[in-house]
C-alpha cells in the first residue's frame, strides 16, 4: 500500500457548477518527490489542501484519502504546508516569534523549542535573521522562514502550493534546492505544485499534470514530457531543451538539462542566421536623463545616474536582480514618484510639466499586483468608473476590447474571484480604454502558468503592432528573449547594458536563456530562443 | 551594548515604571518633584534616550507652560494674593500648584520616553502572553500587520495615482473621499488575503492543543531580589505618604515646603527607589572594573 | 478550572473592595481612582475575550481591522485633522458586535502606541476607541443604527465624546488629580478642544454618509466569508457557539 493514496476522490466547493477535483486517483510512496503542474484552476491547490485535514476546504467530498493507511479524518501523520504567498503566511512581528509559533501551538516546552530552533537556524544559516522584524525581510527570505517554521514541527510529509511563484529566479532556485536537500538527505516525502518547471523537472521522482480536476498524465519525467509533446496545448509545458530535441525529431534519451543537451548539440548542423533586420529609427517617446532617486534621505540611492530612452514602437524588457530598482523606475516613469535629480521627458515635454490627469491618459501603468488596481467590486463597474472619470465616449469599444482580451464572460465578476491572468487582463482593459501611448508593465509574467503567459504575449505583441510602445520589467529571461525588441539590464540603480535580445543574451553568462546556454559551446552562433533554434538546426543523419 | 537594567526580566522593568508613575502622581512636593526630575533625566541619559527626549521637548514645554499659566487663571483659591489680573485674583498658591502640576507632567512624559526605550514591544508582548495569551496572539498579529498595511497603502496610492486618482489634487471633499477609497481598497484586499494567514495558523496547529509560550526571558534570582527591593521601598514610601509625608498641601492652607525628619526619611526611600536602575548600572560598572 | 475561577472572582472582588476603600480614604485622589476603574473595566472585557476560544479566522479578522484602523490616517497625511480611525472602528463594531468592536478599538490604540511610543494617553486612547466600537456594537440592532441619519448622529456624538474622554487625562494632569473641580475651568478647557472635536465629528459624518452603507456591505460579506455569521448571532444571546469546521 502506498504511503499516500487517493482513491476516486471527487470534491466540489459549495455553489460551484463543476467539481474542483474529479474522480482522481493517485499514489505516492514514502520519500518520493512529486511535482504537480497544470493551469491555474486545474485543482492543484485543492488537491494539496485535501491532504491536510486542518485546512481541508469546505465542500462535498467523496472517495477515499489515506495517509499511511489511515483515513484523512483520523489522521495522525504530521504534514507541513507551505503556501504560495510569502507575505500572507507570516503571523508574527519578528522572526523568532514566527519560528516558535507552531511549536507553542503544540505545547512544547521552552527547552525543546530552543533546541529545535537552534538546529534549524544552523541548518538554514539564519542566525543573524533571528532578531529581525519579519517585515524587513525580502520575499525569498520570508518564504525560507515560512519553510523553516513548518519544518520545525518535524513533518513527515511536506506539501507546497506554488511556493516560488512570487519569488525572483535566484531566490526560487535557492528555495527549490533546499527542498531537494530535504528530500535526499532526510527522505522527506514532498508534493510540490509548481509553474517553474525547467529546474524542477530534473529533480522530481514523478510528475503529475492536472487538468480540470483530473490527473491527465503521470509518471517519470521523460515519459511524461514525451507524452505531453504529442498532446497540444500541453506541449507548452515542455521546457525548451527537450522541446528543441523533440521538434528536431530526436529519438534517443530525452535531454533535460544543459549538460545532457550539450553533447547532443555537437552533432547538430546549424544553418547560417540571416542577420539583416529591419530597424527603423522612430521618434523618441520617453527619455530619462541622469536620474537619481531615493525613498528617504540617507536610505541610499535606489536609482543612480540612470539613462533610458524609449522610442515609439519599442517593446523594451528591463531585466535585473531583486532590488536593482526596476519597479521604482517604472513608478518614476508613470509619474507616481518624482526624481530627486535628473530629467524625465515624455513626448518632448518634461514629465513634471504634465498635468497628472493628462499624463495618466497617455501612460498606462500595470502594477505587479493588479488586485490593488480595482476600486469597484466588479470588472464592469470598474470599467464604467474609468469611462466616467475620463469622459470617454467609446462605450461601444468596451465589448470588443474585452472580447479581444478574452474576458468578456467575466464582466460581472468580482476582481478577487479572477485568476492572476484574468485579473491582469481586466486591469489591462481599463488601461487600454484610455488609449495610452505607452504601457509600463511591472513583472507581468510573475506567477502565470505557461498557457496564460502565451496568452499575455499574444496580447502584448498585438498591441505593440498596433503602435503601443511597451516597457516591462521582468525576471523571465525566456519571455524577454522571445518577445522583446530591446533588452536592458539594471544593476545598482542604473542600466548597465542594453541591446537587441540576440546580442544582449549572447553576451550574458548566467542571465540568459536555456537555449543560449546550450549553444554557448558553438561560439559563432547567436541562438537565443527556441524558435530560432528550431528554425536553424537540423539533426545530422 | 545592552545595559544591565534592560537585561532584567520585563516584569521588573514594568513594575518599576508603573510604580514610579504612581509616585510622580502621589508625591506632589517641590523637593520630591525636583529629585524625581533629576533621576528621570539621569535614567534617560544612561539609556541613551536623550535624542528621543529632545523630540518630545517642544510638546512637553508647551503643555507644561499651558498648565502652569492656566492654573492661576482658573483658580482663585488661596490666601496670598500676588496681584489682580482683570479682576481676577492671582494667588501664590495657585502658581505653586500649577508649577507642581506642570513639573509632574514633564516628569511623567520624560519617564515614558525611557519606558519606550526599555520596554520594547517584544517585552510587553511577552508580559501579555503570560496573563492574556489569546490577546497576546491578537496583539502580535496586529503588530505584524501594521507595517504590512502601511506598505500596501503606499502601493495603493501609487497605483491609484497612476490612474489619475489622487489625494493631493482637487477639492477638499474629493481628496478626503479618495483617501477613504484607498483605505477601502486596503480593507477588501487585506481581508481577502488574510484568510491565508488564518490557514497558515491552522496549518501550524493553532487551537488544537493548549498553547505553551516560549520563555524569551528567564526569571532569575536577581529578578526576584529586585522585585523585593522595589516593592519594599514602595510600601514604605506609600506608608509615609498616607501619614502625610512627602506631600505639600496647598489648599486650603499652604504648608511650609520645608522637610521634616519624616519627610526626609521618605525622601531617602524615594531616591533609593528611583535610583534603582542607576544603582544597577553603577554596580555593573564597578564589578567590570574590578574584574578587569 | 474551578480553583482558577475562584481565584479570579476573589481577586476581582478584592480589587473592587480596595477601590472603594481608597476612594473613601483618599478623597482628593478620586480622579486617579476613576482611572483605575477605567483600566479595570477594560481588563474585565479583555478577560472576557480571553475566556472565549477564538478561531484563527476571527483573530486574523480582528487584527486586520485593528491594523487598518491604526494606519488609516496615512493617506490623510496631507489633510490636517481628518482621520478615518473612528469610522473604521465604528463600522467594525456595527457589523461584528460590541465585544469585537471594543477589542478592535483597544488593540488599534495599543498597537499603534507600541510602535509610535506610549505615553500617559495610552489607556485613555484604548478606552475611547474601545468604547466607540463597543457602543456601536451594542446599538447594532437598534433602529438608530440601521438608519443612515441615526448613524450620523452617532458619529457626531462620538466626535465630541472622544475628544472629551481624551481631555480628561489632559484635564487631570492639568489639575494634578486635584480637588478643584470647577465647572468653569472644565468648561473652558473642553471648549478649547471643541474645534478639533468638531472636525472629528465632521469627518465622521462625511465618511458615514458617503461610505457607511458600502462598508457595512463589505464587512458583512467578509463576516460570511470568514464563517463568523452563526457565531455572531449566538454570542449576542450569550450562548456558546458551535464551531464549524472549515
Amino acid at each position: 500500500m502506498a504511503y499516500i493514496e487517493l482513491k476516486n476522490v471527487s470534491f466540489s466547493y459549495p455553489e460551484a457548477n463543476q467539481p474542483a477535483i474529479h474522480n482522481l486517483s493517485l499514489q505516492v510512496e514514502k520519500g518520493q518527490f512529486i511535482v504537480l503542474f497544470g493551469a491555474s484552476g486545474s485543482g492543484k491547490s485543492t488537491l494539496l489542501r485535501l491532504l491536510k485535514k486542518e485546512i481541508m476546504p469546505h465542500g462535498e467530498l467523496s472517495g477515499e484519502i489515506l495517509l499511511d493507511g489511515v483515513s484523512i479524518e483520523n489522521q495522525t501523520v504530521n504534514t507541513g504546508f507551505v503556501f504560495q504567498d510569502p507575505e500572507n503566511q507570516v503571523v508574527a512581528d519578528n522572526v523568532l516569534h514566527e519560528m516558535v509559533f507552531g511549536l507553542e501551538n503544540i505545547g512544547l516546552s521552552t527547552n525543546e523549542m530552543r533546541s529545535r530552533v537552534a538546529e534549524m537556524v544552523h541548518y538554514f544559516d539564519a542566525e543573524n535573521l533571528l532578531n529581525r522584524d519579519t517585515h524587513e525581510l525580502s520575499g525569498g527570505m520570508k518564504q525560507q522562514i515560512n519553510l523553516a517554521s513548518v519544518l520545525l514541527m518535524q513533518p513527515d510529509i511536506l506539501l507546497l502550493d506554488e511556493p516560488t511563484a512570487q519569488l525572483d529566479p535566484v531566490s526560487a532556485r535557492e528555495f527549490l534546492n533546499m527542498l531537494v536537500h530535504l528530500n535526499e538527505e532526510f527522505g522527506m516525502t514532498i508534493i510540490l505544485a509548481e509553474h517553474r518547471l525547467e529546474e524542477i523537472f530534473l529533480l522530481a521522482d514523478s510528475i503529475v499534470l492536472m487538468d480540470k480536476g483530473e490527473v491527465k498524465v503521470q509518471g517519470e519525467t521523460r515519459q511524461v514530457l514525451e507524452n505531453l509533446w504529442k498532446n497540444p496545448p500541453f506541449n507548452k509545458y515542455v521546457p525548451s531543451i527537450p522541446s528543441l530535441y523533440l521538434s528536431l525529431g530526436g529519438k534517443e534519451k530525452l535531454p533535460l538539462s544543459v549538460k545532457e543537451g550539450r553533447s547532443w548539440t555537437q552533432t547538430v548542423e546549424i544553418a547560417k542566421k540571416d542577420r539583416t533586420r529591419l530597424t527603423e529609427i522612430t521618434e523618441e517617446l520617453l527619455n530619462a536623463q541622469n536620474i537619481y532617486f531615493q525613498y528617504q534621505k540617507d536610505d541610499g540611492y535606489i536609482l543612480k545616474e540612470l539613462n533610458l530612452s524609449i522610442r515609439k514602437g519599442d517593446f523594451y524588457a528591463l531585466l535585473g536582480g531583486n532590488g536593482s530598482g526596476k519597479s521604482t523606475l517604472l513608478k518614476l516613469l508613470a509619474g507616481v514618484l518624482k526624481p530627486e535629480r535628473g530629467k524625465l521627458i515624455f513626448k518632448g515635454k518634461q514629465l513634471k510639466a504634465w498635468k497628472n490627469k493628462n499624463l495618466a491618459a497617455e501612460i498606462g501603468y500595470l502594477p505587479q499586483n493588479p488586485k490593488l488596481f480595482f476600486i469597484q467590486d466588479t470588472v464592469e463597474k470598474e470599467i464604467q468608473d474609468t469611462t466616467e472619470q475620463w469622459g470617454l465616449k467609446n462605450e461601444h469599444e468596451v465589448a470588443p476590447l474585452l472580447e479581444k482580451l478574452g474576458i468578456n464572460h467575466l464582466r460581472h465578476n468580482n476582481p478577487y474571484d479572477l485568476s492572476g491572468g484574468e485579473l491582469q487582463k481586466a486591469a489591462l482593459a481599463c488601461l487600454l480604454l484610455r488609449k495610452p501611448e505607452i504601457l509600463l508593465l511591472d513583472e507581468p509574467t510573475k506567477g502565470l502558468d505557461p498557457l496564460s503567459k502565451d496568452n499575455l504575449a499574444d496580447i502584448l505583441c498585438k498591441l505593440n503592432c498596433e503602435g503601443v510602445s511597451i516597457l516591462m520589467s521582468t525576471h523571465d529571461v525566456e519571455f524577454a528573449a522571445r518577445y522583446a525588441s530591446k533588452c536592458g539590464m539594471m544593476f545598482q540603480g542604473s542600466i548597465t547594458s542594453e541591446s537587441e535580445p540576440d546580442a544582449f543574451f549572447s553576451g550574458n553568462f548566467f542571465y540568459t536563456t536555456m537555449v543560449q546556454r546550450l549553444f554557448r559551446s558553438r561560439p559563432d552562433e547567436q541562438i537565443v530562443t527556441l524558435e530560432e533554434a528550431v528554425e536553424l538546426c537540423r539533426l545530422r543523419r | 551594548m545592552k545595559s544591565r537594567f534592560e537585561e532584567f526580566h520585563p516584569l521588573v522593568s514594568f513594575i518599576f515604571f508603573v510604580l514610579a508613575l504612581s509616585l510622580f502622581i502621589l508625591m506632589i512636593h517641590p523637593v520630591f518633584l525636583l529629585l524625581g526630575l533629576i533621576f528621570i533625566l539621569m535614567i534617560n541619559i544612561t539609556y541613551r534616550s536623550v535624542e528621543q527626549l529632545r523630540q518630545w521637548a517642544a510638546f512637553m514645554i508647551i503643555s507644561s507652560l499651558f498648565i502652569f499659566l492656566l492654573n492661576p487663571l482658573f483658580n482663585e483659591r488661596g490666601r496670598h494674593v500676588l496681584f489682580m489680573f482683570h479682576q481676577h485674583r492671582i494667588t501664590a498658591e495657585s502658581l505653586i500648584y500649577g508649577g507642581m502640576s506642570a513639573l509632574s507632567l514633564v516628569i511623567i512624559m520624560a519617564m515614558f520616553v525611557s519606558y519606550n526605550k526599555i520596554m520594547t514591544p517584544n517585552k510587553l508582548l511577552y508580559l501579555f502572553s503570560k496573563i492574556l495569551p489569546q490577546f497576546a496572539v491578537l496583539l502580535m498579529l496586529t503588530l505584524r500587520f501594521i507595517p504590512l498595511m502601511k506598505r500596501r497603502l503606499d502601493e495603493i496610492s501609487s497605483i491609484q495615482l497612476s490612474k489619475g486618482i489622487s489625494v493631493l489634487h482637487g477639492a477638499l471633499n474629493k481628496r478626503v473621499k479618495t483617501g477613504l477609497l484607498y483605505v477601502q481598497v486596503l480593507l477588501t484586499y487585506s481581508l481577502e488575503e488574510a484568510i491565508q494567514t488564518a490557514d497558515s495558523m491552522k496549518a501550524r496547529g493553532y487551537g488544537t492543543r493548549v498553547r505553551s509560550s516560549y520563555e524569551y526571558f528567564k526569571f532569575k534570582k536577581r529578578d526576584g531580589l529586585a522585585l523585593v527591593y522595589l516593592l519594599l521601598l514602595y510600601l514604605l514610601i506609600l506608608w509615609g505618604r498616607f501619614n502625610g509625608f512627602g506631600h505639600l498641601t496647598v489648599y486650603p492652607i499652604m504648608e511650609s515646603w520645608q522637610l521634616g525628619t519624616g519627610d526626609i526619611r521618605i525622601m531617602l526611600f524615594y531616591c533609593l527607589f528611583l535610583g534603582f536602575p542607576l544603582l544597577i548600572e553603577l554596580g555593573g560598572y564597578i564589578r567590570w572594573h574590578i574584574l578587569n | 478550572m474551578q480553583a482558577k475561577k475562584i481565584i479570579v472572582t476573589s481577586a476581582a472582588l478584592l480589587m473592587v473592595a480596595l477601590l472603594l476603600y481608597l476612594s473613601f480614604s483618599l478623597q482628593s485622589q478620586y480622579i486617579w481612582i476613576s482611572l483605575a476603574i477605567v483600566v479595570l473595566s477594560m481588563l474585565l472585557l479583555l478577560i472576557r475575550f480571553e475566556k472565549r476560544k477564538a478561531e484563527p479566522r476571527e483573530l486574523v479578522l480582528l487584527a486586520v481591522l485593528a491594523a487598518i484602523a491604526a494606519v488609516g490616517r496615512v493617506p490623510f497625511a496631507s489633510i490636517p485633522s481628518v482621520q478615518p480611525t473612528t469610522f473604521v472602528i465604528m463600522m467594525s463594531g456595527l457589523v461584528f458586535g460590541a465585544e469585537s468592536g471594543f477589542i478592535i478599538g483597544a488593540v488599534a490604540a495599543l498597537a499603534s502606541n507600541m510602535i509610535l511610543g506610549q505615553g500617559p494617553w495610552t489607556p485613555w486612547q484604548m478606552a475611547a476607541w474601545g468604547l466607540v466600537g463597543f457602543s456601536a456594537g451594542l446599538l447594532k440592532n437598534s433602529r438608530l443604527m440601521n438608519w443612515t441619519w441615526g448613524r450620523v448622529v452617532f458619529g457626531i456624538v462620538w466626535g465630541f465624546l472622544f475628544g472629551w474622554i481624551m481631555n480628561i487625562w489632559g484635564y487631570f494632569s492639568f489639575t494634578q488629580g486635584g480637588n478643584l473641580f470647577e465647572l468653569k475651568s472644565i468648561f473652558t478647557y473642553f471648549a478649547a478642544s471643541a474645534l478639533f472635536d468638531a472636525m472629528h465629528a465632521a469627518s465622521n459624518v462625511f465618511f458615514l454618509v458617503l461610505f457607511g452603507k458600502a462598508w457595512i456591505k463589505i464587512l458583512t460579506r467578509f463576516k460570511r466569508k470568514y464563517g463568523l455569521m452563526e457565531f455572531r448571532e449566538l454570542s449576542s444571546l450569550n450562548i456558546k457557539p458551535i464551531h464549524k469546521k472549515y
